[in-house]
């Protein structure tokens, strides 16, 4: 009896969560501005639509190093230090559900939508 | 502390040190970062199943602290302990409810903590509030893999019960 309850509620929660969760990652809605913070700090602001011929440039922290690729309207982390390598399988930034981020490197790179980062810039 | 209680809990420690090791040289199964079994938190749950909670949790973070240091250093020792914690408290306030055989219920609320845990802590340390959505993806993965280890424990313990009836008797006294 409690058994059927349980398979019925965690049933549920698959069917849900995974259905939200196939919805986020293929969310796909580019904007033109990212921002590329390491250690909560704001390093730089590209505007990928001004992007003409693709570049690489390397974020350096004290805790490790990540190689970014930029090319028209696309950003991704192409080469990194880290033991998973979990920042250049995620690809390129699709949309700010899943932010490009290196945990180890306290790395994020996420599109401008204008409101999180007011403090950040003011400091 | 008995001498047979301290080889029991050392056993099962390195067990699950063991376990963790092995599971992270073996690449992800699927393409999405943070995706694993979490192989060594049945050793976790075995230990809640048999002995006090008090000292299934000594193991939880012994094994927590001595795997960060094998791999991964300060910053995965803070997602690990967060994890683990919010992990071990749901495991170990539901658990009575249920009989061994129901164990995969305990599991699947337990994986389902252990990721919130971790993703919270992510959100924190680098104040991306955007990562939060991950505890979706991430809450579907757990019932997944807390059903699988919660069926392994159960497996494991109805296959040790012959030798666990004989000591645990004495362990939790």
């Amino acid at each position: 009896m409690k058994n059927k309850v349980f398979i019925i509620i965690f049933a549920t929660v698959l069917a849900i969560t995974g259905t939200v969760s196939l919805y986020i990652m293929h969310r796909h809605t580019p904007q033109s501005i990212v921002l590329v913070k390491s250690d909560n700090k704001i390093i730089r602001r590209i505007d990928l639509a001004a992007v003409t011929s693709p570049y690489e440039f390397d974020v350096k922290s004290d805790y490790g190093y990540n190689t970014v690729y930029v090319s028209h309207n696309s950003i991704k982390i192409i080469d990194a230090d880290c033991p998973d390598k979990i920042c250049i399988s995620h690809g390129e930034l699709k949309s700010n559900y899943s932010p490009i981020v290196c945990l180890p490197h306290k790395l994020t790179i996420i599109y401008d939508d204008g409101n999180t980062d007011i403090d950040v810039i003011a400091n | 502390m008995n001498s047979k209680k301290l080889v029991f809990m050392a056993i099962l420690l390195s067990l699950s040190l063991v376990i963790y090791i092995i599971e992270a040289q073996i690449p992800p199964l699927v393409p999405i970062p943070g995706f694993k079994i979490g192989l060594s938190n049945s050793i976790t749950l075995f230990a809640l199943a048999t002995l006090k909670k008090r000292d299934a949790l000594i193991i939880l973070v012994l094994r927590i602290i001595t795997a960060s240091v094998f791999s991964g250093g300060m910053s995965a020792f803070l997602y690990s302990i967060s994890g683990g914690m919010l992990c071990f408290i749901v495991e170990a306030l539901i658990i009575n409810l249920f009989t061994e055989k129901q164990l995969w219920i305990v599991s699947i609320f337990g994986a389902i903590s252990h990721n919130i845990g971790q993703v919270l802590v992510a959100v924190l340390i680098t104040k991306t509030p955007y990562i939060a959505w991950y505890i979706v993806p991430l809450t579907a993965i757990s019932v997944i893999t807390g059903l699988f280890i919660g069926i392994l424990t159960t497996m494991l313990l109805l296959h040790s019960n012959g030798i666990l009836k004989k000591s645990v008797k004495d362990i939790n006294t």
